[in-house]
Order: structure tokens, then C-alpha cells, then sequence
């Protein structure tokens, strides 16, 4: 498990962690969310020591990273990062043997990511000639080709078309599911909602706000319904409440505070709408909350 | 994997990603110097030896001339001495056809473009026959005139046959360690600039510490560099010992043996220092208004050494070889001259390693700092105090 625990860092004037604490366990998926300057790669830097906090303590199973635990990890960082001109798998071997793989072990990883990821065709070919997706896709493997044990990946979705970041879920999952410790960063909230149980919010160096994402969006006192019919006199008859979004035949409406979803039942049935969703705020409204914005 | 092992594994990406470049440049350089000087010795070979044409008016020492001349110039000169008239004489003179024409044993006219060496030579040849000839004027014997005569020519002329020899192997020192320092401490300095502005830096850091990673690439383009070095300037001294051009001199082997050692100090100095100066760029684009001012220390060794050299300058290359930055360009040069006294050479010696320890270690600080400021430009201060901002060391 990483653990996090009160991390402090500040650049000059600059305080990019104020006190920042979080866990990731074996098998978890955990989605980093927070808005720019927030301190999300700060943090992911300084479990790969390339920063060293001021305070605070970031632990692996309860001890001190050292730089044999770190080659037992995988990192994608935000500004994506290989030697554009040495040939795909050459510079996967190389990059798995970096990380403590044999030669033949390390050979053998590169083939079976490669084939898994369609590139065995382009095993020879430099980096700079593979396409930004094919390359997203090499990054990936070179975060994973040593199977670590933890993989932190600052937004890995960043750039990538929708079939490709799905693929991309997918082989995380996988990974989550056969014990791998993973946090990633992402502004693709629908991609966090779909891939992530657990997400943690940071803003101005610190969490302020983790949990289960259902959990989180619960307990938000605002409330949305969603109805379907021509009329929408009954949005008068709920205190404070206001449409936020109207197509035809069918309104959103963010409810004022109060409303129950028995209160609400009884309007919309006197109004003679029989349809509709009674649901908590979409995550991106969590997180906007949270964020302060 | 160990430590030991993880600078193996980078040295080896360093080499194999540079290979082709380190080959083409080699053969370049191979073709160049190989090329250049079998030119000079196909152009050379059409001058011959130095000749000396002579008239003379009415068979004046026709014999003694020709046997005298060749005395004063080692024997390397063909002498032609020849009778004419007078009028045809001056006529042959003045086409320059002949270059010196002795009317009497006091009087001798020069070619208009006579060399200097021509008129000293046929001047002294002119007096020592007038010499002789008083001499036996006044009742000395042959024997005697040359024993008057023969303290002059055995030691007056010192001359050392190696010598025009160990001033080109100093001077080829000079511009071999020049280009070899000055080339691969630019392929650091890019090579870090790549990784920085490529991130790869970010990527690797975490399984390689960045003082391993820069001993890496030390080991690995100091290697290539020597390599090089070698490679060129042996074929160099060997093209031309083989076409007789030069007579490599018996220092030739002991000047490559103390460049190699020089040169791995040298490159761990500047080495480190295009290292540093490479990870302040944010990209390469940036990176040529850092590293091209740092050109100028190495640049200067390199002018003041050759012109020192060439020009037996021996006082400022002895100072400028006591100076670090210096120290690797000239002292090999000045110790394949013999000029280098033992406590000069323990003294340069001591300062070198003093100077790269230090330029090392504050050279790997500001690399840490530059290197993992990722896309950004960093000032020399900025990285030297992010430097200590670093847990993998």
C-alpha cells in the first residue's frame, strides 16, 4: 500500500503541497482529480524522488521508498517521455532491464506487450515515426512492461481518441485486478466515473475530498431529477429549484434544498408525469464544489 | 540490478544510440586527415630537392664550388655550377635561370628572387675558398686551413632532426584534443538537453539515479571520445610515416599515452560542465546560446596552444598548461616537446585532478537540478540550489 502522509513542498512563494495525505492499496484503482496547479504531479514527482518534500512522509507497505522499492514502480508522467530516435523495443527492453528485468525476460515482456497492444509491426520502427496514439500506447507499456507493483500515471487519457482510451481502461483494470496498486490523474471525469470506485480530490496542495465516488456524489445536498413531458409548470411548485437544461419532451431541473424525492414524487404525479430520474449531482459538480469553483 | 550495473546498462543505450554518428564522424575525420596529407605529399613531391644554380665567369672555381656548396647545406642540395660570358651570365641571371653568378672572388651578383639561404650559402662558400686562398698565400698548408676551419662547421650548427617532428605531434595534440573535448562534450550537452526537453529524464529517473545516469554518459562518450582520438591520430601519424613526410618521432607513442590520460581528466571537467550547462535548456532550440559560450574556454587552449607551438612560444604555453582549463589541450604537447620539468608536471597534475573533483561535483549538483525541471529553463543558480532538492542521489 502507498501511503501519503501529510506531504509538504513549496517552490519559492509557491506552496504546491500543504499537508497532503492519501493511501493506494493492492488492487485499487484510485483516480487523482484536481484542478491545475492543484499539486497532483508534485505529488506523483515525489514518490519517484524527483522532488524532496519538505515535510511529510511517503511510505510503501509502511517503509521508506528507496531506489529499489521505485524500480518495483511505474510511471507515466504528464509530458510524455522516450527517446524519440531508438527503435520500440529496443527502447522497451532497455527501459524494463532499467527497472530490473533480465535481458530475456525483458526481450520477451516487449514482444507479448507489443502483440497485445497491435505494435509487433512496429517493433523496429524509431518512436518518432509511430503516430501520437501508437506512441500514448508505447508509454503506456514502458510504465508497465516490468509489471510493477504500483503504476502512477499523470494523465494517461490526455490526447487519446475514445477507442483508444478505452482500450487503454481496459488493460489498467486488468492490471487493478491482478493486484496492482494504481493512481492516475485525469480531467476526463466520465473516464474517472467509469474506471474508478475511489477518487480523491485535491486543491491548493491538500485532499478535500476522498471516498467512493457514489458515496461522494450522495452526500452533496443537492439533487437533480430529470423529467420527461411538455409541461414544466410542476418546477414552480419545488422551493428554489431552477431548469438547467430543457429538450423537447424532457427537463433537468437542480432541485432547492429540501426537496425529497417523496416531495417531489407528489408533484411531478400531480402533474401528471409518470417518467423520471431522482439522482445526486454528477461528479464533475462534486468536483467543482470541491475545487471551490 | 546494482548500481554498477544500472551505469553499464546506460553507458551501453549511450553508445548504441550514438553509434552511427561516432562512425561516420571517425571515417570522416580518417579521410580528411589521411586524404589531406597524402595531397601535401603528392603536391610536395613534384619541388624536389633544393637546388642552387651558379655562373661563373671564366671557369672561376668551377670545382671548388661545387664541392664546397653541398658542405654548408648537409649535403642535401643539388649544386650546378656552370662557366658563361659575361653578358650571357647577367642574361641568364636576370631570367633567373641561374641564381647567383661570381664574377671574381669579391664579386657576385643574386637572381632578383634569390632566396636568402642561396645567398648565405654561395656568400660563405665565396669566403671560405677566399680564405683558403690567402691562407695559402701566406704559406699554410691545406692541412692547416682545415683545421682553422673545420671547429666552424662541427658545431656551429645544432640541429636536431626530431625536432620540426615533436613541434607537429604537439601541435596535432593540441587540435586532436580540442576537437575530442570540444565535440563530445557538445554530444553531452545535447544529449541532455534531449532528454530534458524529450522527458525521458522524468521516465528514467525513477529507476536510475541522475548521478549514475551522467557517470553513464561520461564513461560512455569519454570512451567514444578517446576512441576517436586515437583512431584519427593514428592514422594520421601512420600516413605520414609511411609516405615519408614525417619522421614520427619516438615521442609519438608516449604523447598518445599521456593525451588518453589527460583527456579522461579533461573530459571529466568539461564533461560535467556541458552536462550542467545542457540541463539548464528547456529545449534545443534553447540549448545553443548555453553550451556555445562554454566553447570559448577550450577554444582559447586551442588558439594560444597551436600559435604557441608553432611559434616556440615556450613561456605562455608553459603558464596557460599550469591552468586547469588549459591543462589537457597543451600539456601533452609540452610533454611530447621535453619541455615539461618533473614538479611542472606533478604540479599540473595535482591542480587537474583538484579542479575536476571539484568541477565534477558541482557540475553532477547543477545537472540534478537542471535535469528534473522538466521543459523549463533554469538559471546556473536556480539548478545549482535545486541541485540539493534531490532524494535520488
Amino acid at each position: 500500500m502507498l501511503t501519503v502522509d501529510r506531504l509538504e513542498k513549496s517552490f519559492d512563494e509557491v506552496r504546491a503541497l500543504d499537508g497532503c495525505s492519501l493511501e493506494v492499496k493492492s488492487g485499487q484503482m484510485l483516480g487523482l482529480l484536481g484542478p491545475n496547479g492543484a499539486g497532483k504531479t508534485t505529488l506523483m514527482r515525489g514518490v519517484f524522488g524527483l522532488i524532496r518534500p519538505d515535510g511529510g512522509a511517503i511510505t510503501w507497505h509502511g517503509s521508506p521508498i528507496d531506489a529499489t522499492t521505485r524500480r518495483r514502480f511505474g510511471y507515466m508522467p504528464e509530458e510524455r517521455g522516450l527517446y524519440p530516435k531508438l527503435e520500440v523495443r529496443w527502447q522497451l527492453v532497455y527501459l524494463a532491464r532499467l527497472h530490473g528485468m533480465g535481458e530475456l525476460a525483458a526481450g520477451t515482456a516487449a514482444d507479448r506487450w507489443l502483440e497485445q497492444f497491435s505494435l509487433s509491426d512496429r517493433a523496429t520502427s524509431r518512436v518518432s515515426e509511430l503516430s501520437h496514439g501508437n506512441q500514448q500506447r508505447v508509454q503506456l507499456i514502458s510504465a508497465l512492461i516490468h509489471e510493477p507493483e504500483l503504476v502512477i500515471l499523470d494523465e494517461p487519457f490526455a490526447g487519446l481518441d475514445p477507442i483508444a482510451s478505452e482500450f487503454m481502461a481496459s488493460v489498467l483494470a486488468e492490471l487493478a485486478t491482478r493486484g496492482t496498486a494504481i493512481l492516475f490523474s485525469s480531467h476526463q471525469l466520465d473516464v474517472v466515473e467509469d474506471l474508478c470506485r475511489e477518487v480523491v480530490i485535491m486543491h491548493r496542495g491538500r485532499v478535500v475530498l476522498e471516498g467512493a465516488i457514489d458515496e461522494l456524489r450522495a452526500a452533496s445536498d443537492t439533487r437533480y431529477v430529470e423529467a420527461t413531458g411538455e409541461s414544466t409548470d410542476w418546477v414552480a411548485e419545488l422551493p428554489a429549484s431552477e431548469i438547467v437544461h430543457r429538450s423537447t419532451g424532457r427537463a433537468r431541473v437542480r432541485l432547492g434544498g429540501g426537496s425529497s424525492l417523496e416531495s417531489v414524487a407528489r408533484v411531478l404525479a400531480g402533474s401528471g408525469i409518470t417518467q423520471f430520474v431522482f439522482e445526486p449531482p454528477p461528479l464533475s459538480e462534486v468536483f467543482r464544489s470541491a475545487a471551490g469553483s | 540490478m546494482t548500481g554498477l550495473g544500472l551505469i553499464r546498462l546506460a553507458t551501453w543505450r549511450e553508445v548504441y544510440s550514438r553509434r552511427k554518428a561516432f562512425l561516420v564522424t571517425t571515417a570522416i575525420a580518417v579521410t580528411l586527415v589521411v586524404g589531406g596529407l597524402v595531397a601535401a605529399s603528392i603536391a610536395g613531391s613534384d619541388d624536389g630537392p633544393p637546388a642552387i644554380a651558379v655562373g661563373v665567369v671564366d671557369a672561376f672555381a668551377v670545382q671548388a664550388l661545387e664541392a664546397e656548396i653541398p658542405v654548408y647545406l648537409d649535403g642535401e642540395v643539388t649544386v650546378s655550377v656552370a662557366r658563361f660570358e659575361f653578358d650571357e651570365g647577367m642574361e641568364l641571371l636576370r631570367s633567373e635561370e641561374i641564381d647567383a653568378f661570381v664574377v671574381d672572388a669579391h664579386h657576385v651578383f643574386w637572381a632578383p628572387s634569390a632566396p636568402r639561404w642561396v645567398v648565405d650559402t654561395v656568400a660563405s662558400t665565396m669566403s671560405s675558398l677566399n680564405l683558403r686562398a690567402a691562407a695559402a698565400d701566406l704559406g699554410l698548408d691545406a692541412a692547416d686551413v682545415a683545421a682553422l676551419q673545420a671547429p666552424i662547421l662541427g658545431e656551429t650548427i645544432d640541429y636536431d632532426p626530431d625536432e620540426e617532428g615533436v613541434m607537429v605531434v604537439s601541435v596535432i595534440t593540441v587540435i586532436v584534443m580540442f576537437i575530442a573535448i570540444l565535440a563530445y562534450g557538445q554530444w553531452i550537452a545535447y544529449g541532455v538537453v534531449e532528454e530534458k526537453a524529450n522527458r525521458v529524464a522524468e521516465l528514467i529517473l525513477g529507476a536510475i539515479t541522475p548521478t549514475q545516469l551522467l557517470t553513464a554518459k561520461m564513461i560512455a562518450l569519454g570512451g567514444l571520445g578517446l576512441t576517436q582520438m586515437t583512431v584519427v591520430a593514428g592514422a594520421g601519424l601512420g600516413t605520414a610515416s609511411m609516405l615519408d613526410q614525417l619522421d614520427v618521432p619516438a615521442v609519438a607513442g608516449s604523447a598518445w599515452a599521456w593525451s588518453a590520460f589527460w583527456f579522461v581528466l579533461g573530459f571529466a571537467f568539461y564533461g560535467s560542465v556541458y552536462a550542467a550547462a545542457g540541463s539548464l535548456a528547456a529545449d534545443s532550440q534553447e540549448a545553443g546560446s548555453v553550451i556555445t559560450p562554454l566553447n570559448i574556454l577550450p577554444g582559447l587552449g586551442y588558439a594560444v596552444g597551436v600559435i604557441a607551438f608553432s611559434a616556440g612560444a615556450e613561456v605562455v604555453s608553459r603558464i596557460m598548461s599550469l591552468v586547469p582549463f588549459w591543462t589537457p589541450m597543451l600539456m601533452p604537447g609540452r610533454i611530447a616537446s621535453g619541455m615539461v620539468a618533473p614538479w611542472e608536471l606533478a604540479l599540473a597534475t595535482a591542480l587537474m585532478i583538484i579542479a575536476t573533483v571539484l568541477v565534477v561535483r558541482i557540475g553532477a549538483r547543477i545537472y540534478l537540478g537542471g535535469i528534473t525541471q522538466a521543459t523549463r529553463h533554469v538559471s546556473w543558480r536556480q539548478a545549482f540550489r535545486g541541485g540539493s532538492d534531490l532524494v535520488s542521489t
